[in-house]
């Protein structure tokens, strides 16, 4: 199979006094080793189905297959692990483990998947050296700047080679150059390692980074753009 | 089950070495104190029972009291001391044996010489001088002059509190203050009178044994009208305070028709004030307990909270709920076993020294810390138990939590 992520009729509803619809019947196919980008405005509802996609939290109707694998019937253990052989996650405000250095971030995911830290410290500094902080190694999050803290989280995002990467909002909280650099990074590692990389953003000049827009309006998929 | 233990040791050790170093040491400071509380309210109450029985054992009734036969006649002297106390003295384990005469008297003192006399009413023990320190510490508490000597005719030696001026809590009922060497009239209560020189003050720092006042046997005898080998009592002093209940039957077999008690059922008052210490130190040690692991799940619970966005970050990369929760019962076990030493430290370095050094002075006597060994063991675990409680209940909260709610605090 060529697709990562098959979507079906996918629903997200918040129970309250009056419901909200976050997410209504959204249908749409990701290839492997696609770089999309879901945009809307605030509140459409973009960032609601990342997590859905990312199975931080749990749709109210449809079908969603990651990897052949129907992950809404997994139960919750079997939802823990396959988050962590399989998708790889980068959030808005960097979330970092504040007691590790960045080391210790990025192994941390093969860590618990594999029972050994000694073995993956090299890998670990592999990945640091790919996003440029070969020299940050030791430095806690506290000793980063946000756009090295945002590096260090795509490094730790990417150790136990997911097969997709979600990012939500990565470069909301930094600057136009460190914006450009995590960008400019997630585009590498697509082109060179074939990551497909799904990532929400409201800014529209990151299109011109991407294969993709998925443009959500309303908590409905309003259309598909191809970036050429 | 091993990799998720590694992971939780490596996640749980990292927030330890690189967690907030002033909020670790405050949670240890307070953890060491609430184990302080714990074992040392136990032990100051301890403390007054072991004073209670030490003073009834070392100072009063020794372990066993033997008294006059009272069924089917209530008789007022035991008879055939000597040969009993020999039979009693033959059975292994038993240190030494003496009589006692048990007499009351009113005691009548003109302190200034000028036929103002001061009375009152005390008991009055006959004691054999040479034979009693065997059995009784009186003789090592005397404050002033000395202990009786023999032959020690028309001697005494006073208690602190018929004394007086020794800063007792029954002063204004006391003698106000008599003087060694002076002359002291006493009324017995069979109506012999007899005046005694005042060879010394013995205080135990028990009020019960201060109002003793102790003269010969010779002497007392004599006050009696008994020319033979009969006394009052006898007490018994084994050389291990607990195994009283073996010696008693094997006397009551060489005397049944004697009364033979231990000497906790010697006073029914003193035993209330034990079992009602004992009932106090119980509530005392389980509030103590409550509010030990009280503390703990609060810090925990607090900290947890604290690092809700952080548990939220470890789930969404797929650590597992285990781990987490695991990480954080190690944390919090850490800081129980850091409380428990620095505790320990606190405890045994500094309170209990001060407290043997400087201990405190009540009618009962003087109380220090009595800490047991099952009682700290059982503190340590109970500490260990809150911990583990305290760490896994807010943990497992926390780690129960919506993902996205604990990242994002929604």
């Amino acid at each position: 199979m060529n697709i990562d992520i098959k979507v079906k009729n996918l629903k997200k509803t918040y129970t309250g006094k009056v419901p909200t619809y976050a997410l209504r019947d959204i249908s749409f196919e990701i290839k492997k080793g696609e770089f999309i980008a879901i945009m809307g405005k605030s509140g459409s509802g973009k960032s609601t189905l990342l997590h859905q996609l990312g199975l931080l939290d749990t749709p109210t109707g449809g079908e969603l297959l990651i990897d052949d694998v129907n992950v809404l019937k997994l139960n919750d253990r079997e939802k823990t692990l396959f988050r962590l052989q399989r998708l790889g996650y980068v959030f808005q405000e960097y979330a970092l483990i504040l007691e590790l250095t960045a080391l210790e971030n990025v192994l941390l995911p093969a860590f618990a998947l594999n029972g050994s830290h000694q073995s993956y410290r090299k890998r670990a500094a592999d990945m640091l050296d790919k996003v440029g902080l070969t020299d940050r190694v030791d430095h806690r999050p506290n000793e980063l700047s946000g756009g090295e803290q945002q590096r260090v989280a795509i490094a730790r995002a990417l150790i136990n080679n997911p097969k997709i990467l979600f990012a939500d909002e990565p470069t909301a909280n930094l600057d136009t150059n460190s914006s450009r650099e995590i960008l400019e990074l997630f585009k590498k590692l697509n082109k060179e390692m074939g990551q497909t990389i799904i990532l929400v953003t409201h800014e529209p000049d990151d299109r011109k980074y991407v294969d993709r827009v998925l443009w959500i309006k309303d908590g409905l998929l309003e259309k598909e753009e191809k970036i050429s | 089950m091993t990799k998720d233990l590694r992971v939780a040791f490596f996640l749980g050790y990292k927030s330890i070495v690189n967690g907030n170093k002033s909020i670790i040491a405050l949670m240890i400071f307070i953890l060491s104190l609430a184990f302080v509380n714990l074992i040392f309210t136990t032990s100051i109450l301890n403390g007054v029972t072991a004073t209670l029985d030490n003073q009834l054992i070392n100072n009063s009734v020794a372990n066993i009291v033997i008294d006059p036969q009272e069924y089917p006649t209530r008789e007022n002297y035991i008879i055939n001391t000597t040969k009993l106390r020999q039979q009693i003295k033959n059975i292994p384990g038993v240190t030494a044996t003496v009589v006692h005469y048990n007499l009351m008297a009113t005691f009548a003192y003109d302190k200034d010489k000028n036929g103002q006399f001061k009375y009152g009413s005390w008991p009055v023990i006959g004691i054999d001088p040479e034979d009693e320190p065997i059995v009784t510490g009186v003789s090592t508490h005397i404050i002033a002059g000395n202990y009786l000597k023999d032959p020690g005719i028309a001697d005494i030696v006073l208690g602190s509190d018929i004394a007086g001026g020794y800063g007792a809590a029954t002063e204004t009922t006391s003698l106000g203050g008599v003087k060694i060497g002076e002359k002291i009239n006493l009324n017995f209560g069979n109506g012999a009178q007899r005046v005694y020189t005042i060879r010394g003050v013995s205080k135990v720092k028990f009020t019960l044994i201060d109002q003793n006042a102790y003269i010969t046997t010779k002497d007392a005898k004599s006050i009696l009208g008994i020319s033979d080998d009969r006394a009052s009592e006898i007490l018994v002093k084994i050389n291990k305070t607990g195994d009283e209940d073996q010696y008693v039957k094997q006397i009551k077999k060489l005397a049944p028709d004697l009364k033979v008690r231990k000497w906790t059922e010697y006073t029914s008052m003193l035993d209330s004030i034990t079992n009602s210490f004992d009932l106090v130190t119980g509530i005392i040690s389980a509030v103590g307990l409550v509010v030990a692991a009280t503390t703990i799940f609060i810090l925990i619970y607090v900290n947890t909270v604290n690092k809700r966005r952080q548990i939220g970050i470890l789930k969404a990369i797929g650590i597992k709920e285990n781990i987490i929760i695991i990480s954080y019962i190690l944390q919090s076990f850490f800081y129980a076993i850091f409380g428990i030493i620095f505790g320990s430290i606190i405890m045994f370095c500094f309170v209990a020294p001060h407290f043997l050094s400087h201990p405190i002075a009540l009618a009962i006597g003087d109380i220090s810390l009595a800490i047991k060994e099952n009682q700290v063991i059982q503190g340590i675990f109970s500490l260990l138990t809150a911990a583990l409680i305290a760490g896994l209940v807010p943990a497992w909260r926390a780690a129960k939590e919506n993902i996205l709610e604990a990242i994002w605090g929604a």
